[in-house]
């Protein structure tokens, strides 16, 4: 063992991918087995896919995901419906509105997983919905050209999703251990005032994000949706942090 | 009421192990060390052993909690876990099996032969 600790520069870019519930342990015992730099990154490499693999194992309750993706298919199968009926008769029209779907309840689960352990309970409903329903936009726009890039299928998949998150709230804020007094897990689940607070800062967000994604869906061609995609997370992530100092 | 825990895989038990044996001292760097000593020839990741760790802690086999910071580790806590009751069955439980096991691989094969197996593996027969 060695009293030289790893570069801070590569602590911090270690520490992006770590989720915050398990950073600290993780950071620590990363810092503790430091005997070189590329050794560090080695052990890095081969501990975050795993801690990361392990926090959505724990977090991630499979039905739950599955009526969420069944939500955000029908956002956009009727918003289709409704203004592109023609996309419905398309060979394999159908599968590609899973594409936005399948995006979105991506953007949940990492949302979920990323979560601040103590994020709001209000605001952990709506931010992930709006991330969802933002990237579900833009995919739409890639997937489905023909589709003129109106709001639809992000609005009903934003309330669907969160509407969805207040009948089963995720269990992000959850202690640690499985055998945590019911009294903890209660009080994280009860919405007391101070969380309207949030609820506001957290409906403001979810407005502004939104917004973002759909001016971008409407103006922007194919090849700057990376870009863009990267902009909106920006956002979101500035957001988040915002909303964990409030 | 605590419901009768679900049988063990070999990593869970060794990380059971690693944990019963290191009391106090339990976290992820030393459970680590001692799984890796205990697997031997085998090498196991850290990861491995956060994810194995996560999933005893939902079966309610261990418990965890952060400790204070320390210097050595950068000024950064340590989770530490302790072997609860149900995991304290589980282990003992899986020890009773594999005893049976070798007392049957020994009355079939001689015991001659699984003396020269736990030399060959670092442990001595029983």
């Amino acid at each position: 063992m060695t009293s030289r600790g790893p570069s801070k520069l590569a602590e911090a870019l270690v520490a992006v991918f770590l989720p915050p519930a398990c950073r600290e342990e993780t950071l620590g015992d990363l810092y503790e087995r430091f005997t070189s730099p590329p050794r560090y990154l080695w052990d890095a490499l081969r501990t975050v896919p795993l801690v990361i693999f392990s926090r959505m194992r724990r977090i991630v309750d499979l039905q739950i995901v599955v009526i969420q993706f069944v939500a955000w298919y029908l956002s956009v199968f009727s918003d289709v419906w409704l203004t592109h009926r023609a996309l419905l008769g398309e060979r394999s029209g159908l599968w590609r509105f899973a594409i936005p779907a399948a995006v979105a309840v991506v953007c949940l689960i990492l949302d979920d997983t990323y979560a601040k352990p103590g994020r709001g309970p209000l605001a952990q409903r709506f931010l992930g919905p709006a991330l969802g329903a933002a990237v579900a936009l833009i995919c739409c726009r890639t997937t489905l050209r023909e589709w003129g890039g109106d709001l639809g299928p992000g609005v009903l998949g934003f309330l669907l999703s969160s509407g969805i998150r207040m009948w089963f709230p995720p269990i992000t804020n959850q202690p640690q251990a499985a055998n945590a007094p019911t009294d903890l897990v209660k009080q994280e689940s009860a919405v007391t005032f101070a969380d309207f607070r949030t609820f506001q800062r957290a409906l403001a967000v979810a407005t502004g994000v939104f917004i973002i994604a759909w001016m971008i869906a409407r103006a922007a061609p194919p090849s700057r949706v990376v870009p863009a995609l990267v902009a909106l997370v920006a956002v979101y992530a500035a957001a988040g942090r915002i909303d964990g100092k409030g | 009421m605590a419901r009768p825990p679900d049988s063990l895989g070999q990593f869970e038990q060794l990380v059971l192990t690693a944990v019963l044996t290191l009391r106090e001292d339990a976290y992820g760097v030393t459970i680590h060390a001692k799984v890796q000593e205990l697997a031997q020839p085998k090498s196991v990741s850290l990861g491995a052993v956060y994810v194995t760790l996560d999933r005893l802690e939902d079966k309610g086999l261990v418990a965890s909690w952060l400790s204070d910071p320390t210097p050595e580790r950068g000024g950064r806590a340590k989770r530490c876990y302790r072997l609860e009751a149900l995991g304290a069955r589980a282990l003992q439980e899986s020890a009773v099996t594999a005893k049976r096991i070798w007392d049957e691989i020994a009355e079939v094969w001689g015991k001659e032969l699984a003396r020269e197996w736990g030399k060959r593996w670092g442990k001595e027969a029983g």
